[in-house]
């Protein structure tokens, strides 16, 4: 495989772990609404493509360790809700937090690495930052205890703010990656 | 804190802070700049500044519950002093609260002994530090040449000098001592241009008053070793921030050379001292600040908005905690944790603390009762649970002729609930057992309902009921207690205008809706019927008001018939004598008799009233002329 179609593979591999994290279809399994785009595949994707990046960007490696926390994480929520309709992870609040502390570092150091690796090829990658700063803040302020289901409003709109986020970044990368891998399949 | 568990659940914040610190700090140790590892050590100052508990939130929940019935278990066979054993432990002040009271038991002493360990770590640093001020002002001014160069290097970095330089035999490595008015402490050997500049950004960034913030946080918690380990951790981050800052200024083969000199360091000895800093601070540490040093390039770059994020986040995680309410305990509960969830939740509200006693009462559960009880009664009911013996006294349905195991269960319903002068509320509380028993086999001229004068109790947060009487079975005539009636009785608010003389009976009636649904399958298929919760709320709101008046007016001594239009005004309201514009359709004409007609009102989120009106607004019509007034309660009584 050339460097570029690694490339592309890599971020394509990204792409999709984002569209996984982010987009939930749920079904009904067991009496339980069950996540049938589980999370846990979006750290699979995203290990995979840490591979395929590491000797292009120094500081992605040092992501793997959290991809796999997060996968595991990720993975026993899902089973969880496949077992007995509970996410386990919510029942421990403090770990809950610090799981939510590394994927705020592992979405925010992700998206800084591919902003670098897009700026490397000259293409303006300002927008994915911005992108990447409001999907920081967003999951920052979901975490303050404030009193969302009363100020019904803000919560709308802050949920309207994530879906929007998260279009902007899937299409955001996608336009990085066909700049990026010009002429390749 | 007033008491040893207090400083328990206290410190047992803190160190979960601590905990939950540490592991986030391993976790970014080498992803996060030193400047991030520093800061937050500012979460765990100022968890340890607030009190534990607060806004009833926890980091751990039922960790709360667990050091409740700890407290209890302990606490009821000793006569403390500074601990209620059945009162909730709260955390009122970060720091040892002084009660002058003569220690009785062993908990009253272990918080004496920790008063004066406080006393004694601080007197220790304090000690400490004048000693080495006296042993600083013994120091010697330095060579002209070594003051010019000291010039030269905040010259250069735009630093500001400390008051004094003095030079000290005997010291082995250069320090900065006191923070009103700093000394910079120089060996007798020559000292280098970067550990000036260590020193003297020291200085810049305020450390001296951090390291003196931390011994006091070190005396509060003087008998916490994780809490000593942190803030130990703490002043090597203050070490290695620095350090950082050092390296920002210099370039290439200088920081190298700076790496060489903390090398030299690591050997020499280190004397922590309140307000100080100290460039060689043992030689683990240095080798902890070494391998930071060599991480310095390769911190990611960029991360300044996330790793606030990741800080908002630890904060708002260890500072606030989660909502902690305790669960109910079972009904029928004895262990040591039901007990301690039952007095973690007594009722907050009037109607939470009616809804709780009477069902408790129908229950006969010392448990429930134990959460809308006052305090006095507490150890009494502890006993009873523990032994699962009843409640005392005659079961409130006995007057009706059923007894407490039939399983019979009853709605209630308050009659007349009126706010007293000194805060409390007095109502007719009426236990219904119609709807669920005498549906199915009444007879003529037999009581349905049972009822019973109580008081509740404002309690600090919580709400208590006191039975004023014992219960007596309602008139036979009344088979529906759970609307106005002519049985029960109403409220009397009177008013005078000119010289006609009002008394309106006002009937005003509240109650919780306790109906819940249940679906079920039979042989006809699936169906949704109703029963009774029989759970507590303790927090409950009035969801349901009936109310119905009726009166009579004189003019001098004699009864006369006029058109009243009334309307009821709140507390507020009738402070400030606001007399409605409108006063809609609610009117009699006198003499009338309360209980015939009437209307209500149902929210499942909480009635507008809780309670009855403090006064009622008056539109008296007579003779073809309008008087407005406002009518007062006779008396508060049910």
């Amino acid at each position: 495989m050339t460097d570029t179609q690694q490339l592309r593979s890599a971020l394509t591999k990204i792409i999709w772990g984002y569209v996984f994290l982010y987009l939930d279809i749920n079904l009904g399994v067991n009496g339980h609404s069950l996540n049938v785009l589980p999370n846990w595949v979006s750290f699979l994707l995203f290990f995979s493509a840490i591979g395929l990046l590491e000797k292009e960007v120094r500081d992605l490696p040092l992501l793997k360790p959290f991809c796999v926390l997060l996968g595991i994480a990720e993975g026993v929520n899902w089973l969880g809700v496949l077992l007995t309709g509970e996410t386990v992870l919510y029942r421990f609040y403090l770990v809950y937090a610090l799981v939510i502390c590394i994927s705020i570092y592992f979405n925010f150091q992700m998206l800084t690495d591919v902003a670098a690796l897009v700026e490397v090829r000259n293409i303006y990658a300002g927008a994915l930052r911005a992108v990447r700063n409001g999907d920081a803040v967003l999951r920052a302020l979901w975490m303050l205890p404030l009193p969302w289901q009363e100020w019904e409003v803000l919560s709308i709109l802050l949920a309207l703010a994530n879906i929007v986020m998260c279009l902007c970044m899937v299409g955001l990368l996608i336009r990085a990656r066909n700049m990026c891998c010009k002429g390749t399949a | 804190m007033e008491n040893i568990w207090a400083f328990l659940e206290q410190t047992l914040a803190a160190s979960l802070t601590a905990a939950v610190l540490l592991i986030a700090k391993r976790l970014f140790l080498d992803k996060l700049s030193p400047r991030w590892q520093y800061g937050v050590w500012a979460i765990l100052a100022l968890r340890i500044l607030l009190p534990a508990g607060l806004l009833g939130r926890a980091l751990i929940p039922g960790l709360d519950v667990a050091l409740e019935a700890a407290k209890t278990g302990a606490e009821s066979s000793l006569s403390s002093v500074l601990t209620d054993p059945y009162g909730l432990t709260e955390v009122l002040a970060p720091i040892p609260l002084v009660r002058m009271v003569r220690p009785v038991s062993v908990t009253d002493w272990l918080f004496c002994l920790y008063i004066a360990g406080v006393a004694v770590c601080l007197l220790w640093f304090f000690l400490s530090y004048l000693m080495l001020r006296r042993q600083v002002a013994r120091g010697r001014t330095p060579d002209r040449e070594v003051l010019e160069r000291l010039e030269e290097v905040a010259g250069q970095y735009d630093l500001k000098l400390p008051r004094r330089v003095v030079v000290l035999p005997g010291v082995e490595s250069a320090f900065v001592c006191g923070p009103f008015s700093p000394v910079l402490v120089l060996p007798q050997r020559a000292v280098d241009d970067k550990v000036l500049l260590h020193e003297l950004l020291h200085l810049k960034y305020g450390d001296l008053w951090a390291g003196v913030g931390m011994c006091l946080l070190r005396c509060l918690h003087w008998c916490n070793p994780l809490l000593w380990y942190c803030w130990n951790q703490a002043q090597n981050d203050s070490e290695a921030l620095c350090d950082q800052r050092v390296l920002e200024r210099l370039e290439g083969e200088e920081r190298r050379a700076y790496g060489v000199i903390l090398l030299s360091m690591a050997d020499d000895r280190y004397a922590r001292a309140p307000g100080t800093t100290s460039m060689a601070n043992g030689g683990r540490n240095i080798k902890r600040r070494i391998r930071a040093i060599a991480r310095f390039k390769r911190y990611p770059q960029g991360v300044a908005l996330g790793s606030w994020c990741v800080a908002a986040v630890l904060a708002a995680a260890c500072l606030v905690g989660t909502s902690g309410a305790a669960e109910l305990p079972e009904q029928w509960a004895a262990d040591s944790m039901s007990l301690a969830r039952a007095r973690m939740n007594r009722a907050t509200t009037v109607a939470g603390a009616l809804d709780t006693y009477a069902k408790a009462v129908m229950e006969d559960s010392p448990i429930y009762m134990m959460m809308a009880a006052p305090a006095s009664e507490q150890g009494k009911l502890l006993r009873a649970a523990r032994e699962r013996d009843g409640l005392e006294g005659t079961y409130p349905l006995e007057p009706l002729g059923i007894e407490k195991d039939e399983g019979v269960q009853a709605e209630w319903v308050v009659y007349n609930l009126l706010e007293g002068a000194d805060g409390n509320y007095t109502g007719l509380l009426v236990l219904d057992a119609y709807t669920t028993w005498f549906a199915h086999s009444y007879e003529e001229l037999q009581s349905v309902a049972v009822s019973q004068p109580v008081r509740i109790v404002r309690e600090g947060d919580f709400w208590a009921v006191e039975p004023l009487e014992d219960w007596t079975a309602v008139d036979p005539e009344c088979t529906l207690v759970g609307r106005p009636n002519t049985v029960l009785p109403a409220l009397t608010y009177t008013a005078q205008v000119e010289d006609i003389w009002v008394e309106l009976s006002y009937q005003f009636l509240l109650s919780v809706d306790n109906r819940a649904q249940v679906d079920d399958t039979s042989f006809f298929g699936e169906y949704s019927a109703y029963r009774l919760d029989t759970v507590p709320r303790p927090a409950a709101l009035f969801t349901n008001y009936y109310r119905s008046a009726g009166g009579r007016a004189w003019e001098g001594e004699e009864e006369i018939s006029l058109n009243a239009w009334y309307a009821p005004l709140t507390k507020e309201e009738a402070k400030a004598g606001t007399l409605p514009d409108e006063f809609g359709h609610s009117s009699i004409r006198t003499p009338a008799e309360y209980g015939r007609s009437g209307g209500g009102v149902g929210d499942a989120s909480g009635s507008d009233w809780q309670q009855a009106p403090t006064a009622l607004a008056v539109k008296l019509e007579y003779k073809g002329q309008e008087y407005t007034c406002i009518a007062w309660p006779k008396e508060v009584a049910p």
